[in-house]
């Protein structure tokens, strides 16, 4: 055996445990589920080939022209949270990481509380605390009504004007993560930048926007393709907040929710699976639209 | 090149420990697994480990692991993944959706006699478990619709308990009856259709109408958008009079279990109910429990009896035999029967019957069926695709309740759905 191979098979054998991870369980369950998209399977027979039979059911069209209305709900609920959402928690991690950016005593430990949230935010138990805290007679209510003598309180959880807005309270509650980022990218912008604009005269309000802003765009811009990309992925609130219906009304029917109630619950594994690759490519499509909007509002730095 | 084996090794090492299943056949001690998975939460978890104790004593040997989901929804999640991986379990808990499953089941004749002890289960038990002339389930039990009360809150509240049958005009003035005796936020009725699960009482409705769901003969249902229409004013009606809870309030229960019902929770005195899950709603709360009859089902006999559930076996268990031993142990032995009361059912088993009810409310459930029993008529088929008709019947039932539509649009949806489902 020659040489090259030999060290070449050793490292391939080194990245083994990798490799088949990635072959066995990342990129042979993508490409079957690919294949999966064009048929109909319902996990106890063998699926069948019915071409774009479910796209066409999706979006309408052919002998159909309304489409999925359950599919075209869950994309605008969907939609709606992720561009609520996001904005939203990447505002609040910008104040949040501002503040702790400030040399104070015991920092520390107010990023470690402040961080808490991320840790327990997608667990069930959180889910299922929400429920409680925004349930008719929950633990918000019984401020709103103890405290500030409000009656005639909705149920917050249960009623479709307001379910999505507590999954939306509860995904911008998990600040911790873009909050740690923005942190370590103010850390980065020089502080002789601050000093000298503020001998030139510069307000705080002015230093913001022309200082921290441009220095964290890059920051800025990654955390929010991260955001999105996960928030299009949300699944566990809404499954536990409404006990695995998307109810009520399907206000709370995120796209994930309804792919698992499709392809688990009305064992149509192939709709499912299309809608897999439809969220791939609305995500696809979305990203490469933020890098094209960002080139101009993103500064990266000269690079010494 | 003995460095170059080392590596291989330990990267073949390393695959095995990637591809290890979790499930093992046999254990280190020689003794055989059975897997037995079945949806339950509560008391049902408790009793089925007591029954499963008890087994492992009597049969060294012999392990018995459990397989637990809260809902049936997450069991046949769970089950069919399984299933479709080459995974599944030995002893799979089906319900009414047992004939979606029949290619997947082993049939039990072999064992019917032997293993099993059937000559001692009721012949209609036997039957529901056969598809195609194959035993491919026992029945765990029978059971009936009924509506559960809470007595101890009607009594606190000073209104007397409601009689057994009704007519569905006596039920009205009752719920007027008890709206004006019952605290304020505690609602005499459940909103029926707010549930997630709602095709058996609107079944049980249609039945009244003489309108059945679904004729799998014939292929086709007997409901129109005029006949589900006045399911949808029923309610609405009693929406209006504040008997059921508003539909924001109602929506906040999932009502899949007794953890997550208005009845448990103390906002309603009257629920919708299968018998089997008597006892184990009455374990999760103080208050004590009864039962009555959905209204009218002494004029048109539109209840019915049905298996609550079965114990099936995968058609790919590597221990059939010891299997099939265990089942017949869970329906069949007197004190299999003591430990599992009517939370499967009320036994189907005269060997278990013998036994006797060991708890108070395994003799609530013998008194409604003894007044109910003679109120049945035989029960209607499945409408097919059962979970999608439920999940949807629910959507339009919310879309009426929360006022985005009116109870006709609501009632050709309904029988738009029924005929989706029939032709899907």
């Amino acid at each position: 055996m020659n040489k090259t191979i030999r060290e070449n098979l050793t490292s391939y054998a080194f990245l083994a445990p990798w490799l088949i991870g990635f072959f066995a369980l990342t990129l042979y369950p993508m490409i079957y589920s690919l294949f999966l998209s064009f048929t109909q399977y319902s996990l106890r027979q063998p699926p069948q080939w019915i071409g774009l039979r479910n796209f066409i059911t999706m979006f309408g069209g052919n002998d159909q022209i309304r489409g999925d209305e359950r599919f075209l709900n869950s994309v605008s609920v969907t939609f709606k949270f992720v561009f609520v959402s996001v904005p939203l928690k990447l505002v609040f991690a910008l104040l949040v990481a501002m503040l702790m950016n400030k040399k104070l005593r015991l920092i520390p430990l107010y990023r470690a509380l402040y961080y808490i949230p991320t840790l327990l935010g997608g667990s069930v138990a959180i889910a299922v605390l929400w429920r409680r805290i925004f349930a008719s007679d929950g633990l918000l209510n019984l401020i709103l009504g103890g405290v500030f003598g409000l009656t005639d309180l909705p149920a917050w959880i249960s009623n479709p004007k307001y379910a999505l807005g507590t999954l939306i309270v509860l995904a911008v509650w998990q600040f911790g993560s873009p909050m740690i980022i923005f942190l370590a990218g103010l850390q980065q912008i020089p502080t002789e930048y601050y000093e000298a604009s503020s001998v030139d005269g510069a307000g705080k309000l002015r230093q913001f926007f022309v200082i921290t802003l441009p220095g964290l765009s890059p920051i800025i811009f990654f955390n929010f393709v991260m955001q999105m990309v996960t928030a299009f992925q949300s699944f566990t609130q809404a499954f536990i907040v409404s006990g695995g219906s998307g109810g009520p009304l399907d206000s709370t029917m995120f796209y994930s929710l309804y792919l698992y109630i499709k392809g688990f619950g009305f064992s149509e594994m192939g709709y499912a699976a299309a809608m897999a690759w439809v969220l791939l490519i609305i995500i696809a499509l979305l990203t490469a639209g933020a890098f094209k909007i960002s080139g101009n509002l993103v500064t990266y730095g000269s690079g010494e | 090149m003995k460095k170059l084996l080392f590596v291989l090794l330990l990267s073949l090492a390393t695959l095995g420990m990637l591809f290890a299943t979790g499930s093992q056949e046999t254990v280190d001690d020689g003794s055989v697994v059975i897997r037995w998975a079945y949806w339950g939460s509560g008391e049902r978890v408790t009793i089925s480990q007591e029954a499963i104790d008890l087994y492992e004593s009597r049969n060294p040997g012999v392990r018995v692991n459990p397989e637990v989901s809260g809902g049936a929804g997450d069991h046949f999640v769970k089950v069919d993944t399984q299933l479709a991986g080459g995974n599944g379990p030995d002893i799979i808990q089906m319900g009414g959706n047992i004939y979606d499953y029949a290619d997947v089941l082993l049939p039990l004749d072999q064992y019917a006699g032997s293993a099993i002890n059937v000559d001692v289960i009721d012949p209609s038990a036997v039957a529901s478990g056969t598809i195609s002339g194959q035993l491919k389930g026992v029945s765990t039990g029978v059971t009936m619709p009924s509506l559960v009360y809470n007595k101890t809150m009607i009594e606190r509240a000073g209104a007397p308990l409601p009689p057994k049958s009704m007519t569905y005009a006596e039920f009205k003035d009752y719920l007027v009856m008890l709206k004006g005796k019952l605290p304020a936020g505690v609602f005499p009725m459940q909103d029926i259709g707010v549930m997630s699960s709602s095709s058996t009482p609107f079944g049980y409705w249609t039945r009244y109408n003489g309108t059945p769901l679904y004729d799998a003969a014939s292929n086709s249902t007997s409901v129109t958008a005029a006949a589900a229409k006045k399911y949808l004013d029923l309610f609405m009606d009693y929406r209006e009079s504040g008997l059921v809870p508003p539909p924001d309030i109602a929506s906040g229960y999932a009502e899949s279990n007794a953890d997550t019902s208005s009845l448990i929770a103390g906002k309603v005195a009257i629920a919708y109910l299968f018998t089997n899950q008597l006892s184990g709603y009455q374990a999760a709360t103080t208050d004590e429990l009864d039962l009555i009859e959905f209204p009218g089902a002494a004029e048109t006999m539109a209840l019915w009896q049905a298996p609550s559930q079965f114990y099936t076996v995968n058609k790919d268990s590597k221990h059939p035999e010891e299997t099939a031993k265990f089942i017949d142990f869970l329906v069949n032995d007197p004190d299999a029967a003591l430990i599992l009361g009517s939370n499967r059912g009320a036994s189907a088993s005269s060997t278990a019957r013998a036994a006797g009810a060991a708890s108070e409310a395994d003799q609530l459930v013998l008194d409604y069926m003894e007044v109910a029993g003679p109120h049945s008529s035989l029960e209607t088929d499945h409408v097919p695709n059962d979970t999608e008709f439920n999940s949807t019947l629910f959507l339009i039932y919310q879309r009426v309740a929360f006022g985005q539509i009116d109870t006709a649009a609501g009632g050709e949806q309904i029988h738009d759905l029924i005929m989706r489902m029939i032709e899907k």
